[in-house]
């Protein structure tokens, strides 16, 4: 009987956090600047992972092992996909300040509100 | 200038690196949530430690960094790749949500003010430490 590992899913939260890193420096990548100099990109990152996670954090997932997948897919790729240290470092590396404060609030509400959203599309479906 | 393949790839791996932090140290705090009952667990009665403490040393590893002189590719890999891994805000939104629609609403409240006092606080912080290290970008 193999030892019962304390992070079990660790191999599925490694290939989310790849393919969640790669899906963020895409849209942030894609998503240029707006004409006041604001980069929304890490936002819109943020308010769209904290939907999908709180729509899945919600979900009755089925298949034999759900924790697998939430681990897959919450852990990894949306955990790698939005970002905190992007808006802290926005505040400390010359970014404008302005721009950064935008950043940090409408991540911070805008993913609190995403995710309330989130949570009812998922216990409604 | 457009960073290399490799570059990208490295930030890519870098991620990886970050999340398998971050599950580790969630896992490993007292919120661990218990496979079963992912999310569950962690709004009865305790505080979402784990991602606090992840968002707070990332944001503390990317203002060191931001204030080291490293190359680009390094700043990438660090701060874009470990630090956004590591780093996370699509938990932090959904802890709190769990919290307030468990009724503990000052502790939905509390965790975001406090994951973003400490963020900035230990950027500055890691930022001090870079510059005063005496290595920081010199003027040219």
């Amino acid at each position: 009987m193999p030892r019962r590992s304390r992070l079990p899913y660790w191999r599925e939260v490694a290939l989310g956090g790849a393919i969640g890193t790669a899906a963020r420096i895409a849209l942030d990548t894609a998503v240029g600047p707006l004409a006041g100099g604001w980069d929304p990109g890490i936002a819109l990152i943020n308010v769209l992972g904290a939907v999908a996670l709180g729509w899945l954090s919600v979900r009755a997932l089925s298949g034999a092992d759900p924790a697998r997948w939430r681990a897959f897919a919450g852990t990894g790729i949306l955990g790698s996909f939005t970002t905190f240290s992007a808006l802290s470092l926005a505040l400390v590396d010359g970014t404008s300040l302005g721009a950064g404060l935008a950043s940090l609030v409408v991540s911070v509400l805008g993913g609190v509100a995403g995710a309330a959203l989130g949570h009812r599309w998922g216990a409604a479906a | 200038m457009t960073p290399p393949w490799w570059t990208w790839a490295l930030v890519v791996v870098a991620g990886s690196v970050g999340s398998l932090v971050r599950y580790a140290v969630v896992s490993l705090t007292p919120s661990t949530p218990r496979p079963g009952s992912f999310w569950s667990r962690r709004v009865h009665g305790v505080w979402p430690t784990g991602v606090l403490v992840a968002n707070t040393v990332a944001s503390f590893l990317v203002g060191l960094v931001a204030a080291l002189p490293p190359t680009a590719a390094a700043r990438l890999v660090l701060a874009v790749g470990f630090g956004g891994g590591l780093s996370t805000l699509s938990t932090l939104a959904v802890d709190s949500v769990s919290l307030w629609r468990h009724g503990r609403r000052g502790a939905a409240v509390a965790n975001l003010l406090v994951t973003v006092v400490a963020g900035l606080a230990a950027a500055l912080i890691g930022a001090w430490l870079g510059r005063s290290i005496g290595v920081g970008p010199q003027p040219s």
